[in-house]
């Protein structure tokens, strides 16, 4: 009983390292990822945004001072060190937004009433740079206003800035944000369970159908006690069960992740939409297989169809980079591939427990195609399967058929 | 050697598992890169905000924050395009994303937002300058100021920065570190042709050694068709990124071609040394060549371009010791600052790299001799 199957997981332990390598990678990229995001409840309250930016401080006098303790309610400021190449770094690697330097001498040329005091640097076209110049002309132009009507001393000046800047604006929000992120979380991490799972699978089951097809060997088994069906059985069901091993890994690693999400519906859905893009994965490997069996090189060539066809619908379909920053004529190549489907699915089903009707519409759609592919893939293997059955099929190069 | 050089060349074009990883992989991932990651890292510039007021008899008296909100700008754009509206279709339209956020002015002005972005952030900024601003107006009037003096402070706003701006593109560095990685894959070819002259390691070796031609002949020739050959795959993925893609790479393209050289001969000494470390199989020195590469890469920012920063920040001594982030950081550094301290330090940490690498695999590979070979 079940020897095809025995076999077949014999010749996947063959296979381990390649199992283990892509699981680790993942598993061990998405724990840090866990750990570093932290637990942030759903946001409530509104909290204004902080750029981050980087003072250089010549001057190092009271009124330098007070402007720098005035810059850190409204932004962040990071230490990314003083030479010009520091600072140029920081913003072209967009860790800062925006750098102020405050020369030699600021304070006495801003009492005597000079203009354009301060060098600072940024990338153009950003919006959080032109929020922190608002508030630099603001501030300095307040100290000027106080500075030329009354005979206020520094320390009282930028106090009566402080004090009316404390006095703070009554800012609601209306509707509870629901993307939490925890939700981006669980969504980014099935986005790229779309590579992890393609490229495992693909090059897996692809190879050690190759093992299992190779005219030799599969001439030796057709010749065994084993009925065909029973074999296409055996073999079907060690697919299916490899798949599901390996879908069932990953999904634990997610569940435990998002423990208190996965009784809900989404949470269903996300596990349902991926066992079928791994079943959708299986049969894609095994059109490869049954496509490059008589073929030179076939592992070679596996291999190299696998990490193309892995990273290329990653990139292409979404997984990376969110769908919303693709191009529109890229999406519309890329719905001829599975994973943008898969992809579809889980961002909808990202934007929480709000789901409208219309939404679910979309996600059952969604999996519909999928399941339309994985059909489409099965049924293209069987033509070529049935193809290279045939007896002149099995004819080693020169034989003549009796 | 011509005779040599003609075989082992054929060897080398016929291994076609090995053209792929080195020519048409990084050809894929570059379309791939190109397609997809291009403009993603673009910053979003300020845009005229649209918010809703709630029109009531306060706001219609209140001319002072209707003349401000109607003529403040930002970035030389009007800050603000105001709806007025009542309060429910206030709600509405901040529900359906028409406005970033509605007002209800008042004693004290009220804000409604639905997220906490940079463009909230700005509104409420205005209007915390705005309150701001009136309590300056009462400490100022209470400190006797006259409105005439006041309107003249007012009036005489200064411009205290004088900015500079940066405009480089940060998706230019995905680019560099592709090339680099395919600089250090030209190590797979290393590897193939040192696990052909080891005799402890393949048949075919145990045969050329009882040649009378010299090892180091077959090493001198393996080196230059190496080298060329991955020089050729380096230019070519180069001149796909340049003249097709139109990948911005500053305006010294002929040190750009030199660090790739360089690089190249990097990847070659970074093959060499791990085909000699090991008498394993060429599977596992090549998965070996793979996971350095792949790691190296990582770190210069192939995978996520901020990466190669926070190394560069936090641990200086692993961007200085990884040959993948010398290459990218010597493009890098021709783009962004010019020929200049920076990119000859990364020339020389390359040239010491490669010196280390050739160093150590000679002298593991001179005069190595065998008693007894087993049948592989």
């Amino acid at each position: 009983m079940m020897q095809l199957v025995n076999l077949y997981f014999k010749i996947v332990k063959t296979q381990i390292k390649t199992i283990l390598l892509y699981s680790c990678i993942f598993l061990t990229f998405f724990t840090l990822f866990a750990i570093f995001q932290g637990n942030s409840d759903s946001v409530s309250m509104f909290e204004s945004v902080k750029s981050n930016i980087s003072i250089i401080d010549h001057d190092n006098s009271e009124l330098s001072r007070y402007f720098t303790e005035y810059l850190s309610n409204k932004s962040n400021i990071i230490d990314v060190g003083e030479s010009d190449e520091d600072i140029k770094d920081a913003l072209f690697y967009d860790y800062i937004d925006y750098a102020v330097e405050i020369p030699k001498g600021f304070e006495t040329a801003f009492l005597n009433g000079e203009t354009e005091l301060l060098h600072t640097e940024s990338r153009p076209d950003n919006a959080h740079a032109s929020a922190i110049a608002m508030y630099i002309d603001s501030y300095l132009n307040n100290m000027n206003v106080y500075h030329t009507a009354t005979s206020m001393e520094l320390q009282e000046m930028h106090d009566s800035i402080m004090h009316n800047l404390q006095d703070q604006l009554e800012v609601s929000m209306v509707v509870k944000e629901n993307v939490t992120n925890r939700y981006a979380f669980r969504n980014s991490y099935y986005n790229y369970f779309s590579y992890v799972i393609m490229a495992l699978i693909t090059s897996v089951v692809g190879a050690t159908m190759i093992s299992i097809f190779r005219n030799d060997v599969f001439k030796r088994n057709l010749i065994s006690p084993i009925t065909n069906s029973s074999m296409s059985i055996q073999l079907l069901f060690a697919n299916i069960l490899l798949a599901t091993i390996m879908w069932a890994v990953f999904s634990v690693v997610s569940v435990i992740f998002t423990l208190d999400m996965i009784a809900t519906y989404s949470g269903m859905l996300y596990l349902l939409n991926s066992y079928l893009f791994t079943v959708v994965c299986t049969s894609l490997a095994y059109m490869f297989s049954c496509i490059l069996i008589d073929k030179a090189n076939s592992s070679d060539t596996l291999n190299g169809i696998s990490n193309s066809l892995s990273l290329g619908s990653a990139f292409l379909c979404g997984a990376f980079v969110p769908q919303a920053f693709i191009s529109a004529s890229i999406l519309q190549f890329s719905k001829f591939l599975p994973s943008f489907w898969f992809v579809k699915a889980n961002d909808i089903m990202g934007t929480g427990d709000t789901l409208l009707s219309s939404d679910y519409t979309e996600i059952w759609k969604c999996l519909g195609v999928e399941v339309m592919f994985g059909l489409a893939f099965l049924m293209v293997a069987l033509v070529i399967m049935r193809n290279k059955r045939s007896q002149e099929a099995f004819l080693a190069p020169g034989e003549q058929k009796v | 050697m011509l005779h040599l050089c003609k075989y082992r060349l054929k060897c080398m074009l016929k291994n076609k598992s090995l053209l792929f990883w080195t020519l048409a992989f990084p050809i894929l991932l570059t379309t791939l890169f190109s397609l997809v990651l291009r403009g993603v890292f673009h910053t979003l510039p300020f845009s005229t905000l649209e918010v809703a007021v709630v029109e009531n008899s306060y706001y219609q008296q209140d001319v002072m924050l209707q003349q401000t909100m109607d003529s403040v700008t930002l970035d030389d754009k009007p800050m603000f395009k105001i709806t007025l509206m009542d309060e429910a279709q206030a709600k509405q339209a901040l529900s359906d994303k028409e406005v970033v956020a509605y007002i209800v002015d008042g004693e004290k002005v009220q804000l409604f937002v639905n997220e906490s972005n940079i463009k909230t952030t700005i509104v409420t900024s205005f209007f915390e300058e705005y309150q701001q601003q009136m309590g300056m107006i009462q400490d100022l009037v209470s400190n006797g100021a006259s409105p005439q003096q006041l309107q003249a402070v007012f009036e005489n706003t200064k411009d205290y920065v004088s900015q500079n701006q940066v405009s480089k593109e940060i998706d230019a560095v995905f680019f560099y570190t592709v090339l680099a990685m395919n600089c250090l894959f030209g190590g797979y070819w290393t590897i193939n042709a040192t696990h052909d002259i080891q005799a402890n390691q393949c048949t075919r070796a145990a045969r050329l050694a009882c040649t009378p031609m010299k090892k180091s002949m077959y090493l001198f020739v393996d080196f230059l068709l190496c080298m060329l050959f991955e020089i050729i795959i380096v230019l070519l993925l180069f001149s796909y990124m340049y003249v097709l893609l139109g990948i911005d790479f500053g305006s010294y393209t002929p040190q750009i071609i030199f660090t790739l050289l360089v690089g190249t001969l990097a990847g070659n000494a970074a093959g060499t040394f791990i085909g000699v470390i090991s008498t394993k199989n060429v599977n596992f020195k090549t998965g070996m060549l793979t996971a350095v590469t792949m790691l190296c890469s990582f770190l210069s920012g192939m995978m996520m371009v901020q990466m190669k920063y926070m190394v560069q920040l936090y641990l200086p001594w692993a961007a200085m010791i990884n040959p993948v982030n010398m290459i990218t950081d010597g493009l890098y550094s021709l783009y962004y600052f010019g020929i200049g301290e920076r990119y000859y330090v990364n020339l020389l940490s390359l040239v010491i790299f490669i010196l280390i690498g050739y160093g150590a695999s000679f002298y593991m590979l001179r005069k190595r001799q065998y008693q007894s070979l087993e049948a592989r």
